[in-house]
């Protein structure tokens, strides 16, 4: 064999390595949500899911309240999102094409939101949230989700368009194109990789958030499904199973809304604008 | 349209970009802001544009004053030295976006729905009509659908003219339109962008810091260095009657010869051991005796013979470049001659016609052609210039 040949084995292998703990949770929990409760304790467990027993899933969708956990959650992510690039896209904007006083400082300011942890900040939004009626609404989440995920976007965003030309932007100028819809349709067109990105970023952040939710949502029927799931864990019983069914279906439209974005998360659009 | 500056200054903080520049161009003028890098003509093209701010000064347009209004409402159109396409639209698009922004509503500006507004507008008979028209006219009809990145770069700068020709403006900007093309595909652009002019009757304002596309495309080329007009005048003028030595030596390939000469009567010594030319009238009323002056020979009025019959003043060739049509020699005056112009040693260049055969060492002797001379003052570098140039670019300087 030749050192070529070593290397993309070696390579290969490496892959299918990480490939397999990543996918292995996932895997377990199909197995672990097919299989008869009786038969989760056993010294030798099914290795292998078994499709003929699927209880567990009708008694996640049946027996709770797991869809509306999830259109809770749906609406908590899909709201986080456009909230997010609202208000980084304005934020990215400015920072990347105006000059203005603390500029640099503002930038570094973002980022040091990001060293604060979520827990610490609990009590006092909590506080906020309690003045200004924002206790028990999907509303409240969708903000303070984004306020966690528009630091980061801002800098994504303004990564991307300073790597669009600003001659693109004052042609459009001369062509009489409005300051707002040369943004929309001149400098978001360029930037969709980032945008989708930065959705992709939000989505799941937001999908996935759970002390914010635990903590300002008290009726049952607004918890969105990362809390519902966990109050499955009861005092004295706790049906893996029907965990395992319901977080699958929790997995399920992450997965379809990654695949989806990942077509755009795909650079080189700005090719051939100016002379490369 | 006419253009006027008036007293038009550029600030960036304390550097002037732009200091203090007046200039009127007519109807169908072909300005050319000529400098080198930093000399602020790409920043005054962008203020005329409406692309700049303007610190101080007013700039007209057709008689109305513009400076304060957005580019768009100027009527221009701009071509950016790196085309500055739209990546994401075909080329169709491209050029249709001007008319398609002059349509669009407020709301047809929206993301998403905001297209299916903008594809109906490109789609309408007028617009369509003037879409192929303008691409037809610049050979670019059969690329309509294609995508910039596509292109090749002499057909993605013929889409940006198209994308500023299709709004039928009235006055074309042009910013080093030319420097990203190979040389043939320059030659070819220029030609194109001088028919063009041609065709359209309509004022050129044109930057670049090439002077063969300025002494070609010009009818009024106007000269910039550190912000301030050092010229304005045709390209003849420019070129024969430079007014301050940095047009001399800017103008010109390679640039003119300058020799330091003290006015000995009515006649000037250049140099120590240099020869002794004859000096204009109109410089010896502007200098007393005794004056030390500059003297600017260019290329072609420094007439070399080979040999040494001691009719002019000996030199020897230290360099040869045959350009084929012309030969450029270099020249070393002899050693009673000790050249003195500038900080560093100034080598002096002839142009002769043909292919010479002279080769470096040879001897050489040096006449000048002396009803061609320019004179300048050493402090100044004002040129004494007669006074039928004073006037022609004084006049196109203060309308």
């Amino acid at each position: 064999m030749t050192g070529r040949r070593v290397g993309g084995v070696a390579r290969t292998v490496a892959i299918v390595v990480m490939v397999g703990l990543t996918i292995f949770p996932i895997y377990w929990m199909l197995v672990t949500a097919t299989t008869d409760t009786s038969r989760l304790f056993l010294d030798a467990p099914d290795l292998l899911p078994n499709f003929g027993h699927l209880a567990a899933f009708a008694a996640a969708l049946d027996d709770t309240a797991l869809l509306l956990w999830l259109l809770n959650s749906a609406i908590i992510a899909v709201g986080t999102t456009v909230l997010t690039i609202a208000t980084a896209w304005f934020a990215a904007y400015a920072l990347s094409r105006y000059r203005f006083r603390g500029r640099g400082a503002f930038g570094l300011a973002l980022f040091a939101t990001q060293f604060l942890p979520e827990v610490f900040l609990l009590v006092p939004i909590y506080g906020l949230f309690l003045t200004f009626g924002l206790l028990n609404r999907l509303e409240g989440l969708m903000i303070v989700n984004a306020a966690f995920v528009v630091p980061v976007a801002t800098w994504l965003l303004k990564t991307a368009i300073d790597a669009v030309p600003r001659e693109i932007e004052e042609a459009a100028r001369v062509d009489g194109a409005p300051r707002l819809a040369i943004q929309i349709s001149i400098v978001a067109p360029l930037v969709l990789p980032s945008l989708a990105a930065v959705s992709v970023i939000a989505f799941f952040h937001a999908w996935d958030e759970f002390v914010f939710a635990l903590t300002f949502i008290s009726k049952a029927d607004l918890r969105p499904a990362s809390v519902g799931i966990a109050s499955f864990v009861g005092e004295l019983t706790t049906p893996l199973d029907v965990i395992m069914a319901a977080s699958l279906i929790y997995v399920l439209p992450t997965l379809i809304f990654a695949v989806f974005a990942q077509r755009y998360v795909i650079g080189g659009l700005v090719a051939g604008s100016v002379k490369g | 349209m006419t253009i006027t500056l008036t007293g038009v200054t550029k600030q960036f903080g304390a550097f002037k970009a732009v200091d203090n520049v007046s200039l009127s161009a007519g109807e169908r003028d072909f300005v050319v802001l000529l400098g080198p890098s930093g000399s602020g003509k790409s920043t005054l093209l962008r203020m005329i544009a409406g692309l700049e701010d303007v610190s101080s000064g007013t700039i007209e347009i057709g008689g109305r004053r513009v400076d304060q209004m957005e580019p768009v409402e100027r009527n221009i159109a701009f071509v950016f030295q790196t085309y500055a396409l739209y990546p994401h639209m075909t080329v169709r698009r491209n050029i249709a976006f001007p008319l398609i922004m002059q349509r669009a509503r407020g709301w047809h500006h929206l993301p998403f729905i905001g297209s299916i507004f903008k594809r109906r507008i490109e789609r309408m008979p007028e617009v369509r009509e003037r879409v192929e028209s303008v691409a037809r006219s610049i050979g670019l009809d059969e690329m309509l659908e294609r995508h910039p990145r596509t292109l090749s770069g002499g057909q993605r700068q013929r889409v940006a003219v198209g994308r500023a020709l299709v709004r039928n403006p009235t006055i074309f900007l042009m910013d080093e339109p030319l420097s990203n093309l190979d040389a043939q595909l320059r030659v070819e652009m220029r030609a194109q962008i001088t028919r063009l002019f041609g065709q359209l009757g309509k004022t050129f304002v044109y930057v670049t810091h090439d002077q063969v596309e300025a002494m070609t495309m010009a009818t009024l080329v106007v000269v910039l260095d550190h912000g301030q007009v050092q010229q304005i005048g045709t390209p003849r003028e420019i070129y024969e009657h430079p007014a301050n030595e940095f047009v001399a030596r800017f103008i010109g390939n390679p640039p003119m010869n300058i020799f330091v000469g003290r006015r000995r009567g009515d006649r000037i010594a250049i140099d120590d051991g240099g020869p002794v030319l004859a000096l204009p009238e109109h410089v010896r009323r502007q200098t007393a005796d005794g004056a030390v002056l500059h003297v600017g020979a260019r290329p072609e009025d420094v007439l070399v013979t080979p040999g040494s019959s001691g009719a002019g003043t000996a030199a020897t060739v230290s360099a040869i470049e045959r350009l084929g049509p012309e030969t450029l020699v270099g020249i070393v005056f002899g050693e009673n001659w000790q050249r003195r112009y500038g900080e560093t040693s100034v080598e002096d260049f002839a142009r002769l016609g043909g292919y010479s055969t002279l080769k470096p060492g040879d001897r050489i002797e040096v006449r000048f052609n002396e009803d061609r001379l320019s004179f300048f003052s050493p402090e100044t570098g004002q040129s004494y210039s007669a006074p039928a140039t004073i006037q022609s670019a004084t006049a196109e300087a203060l309308p």
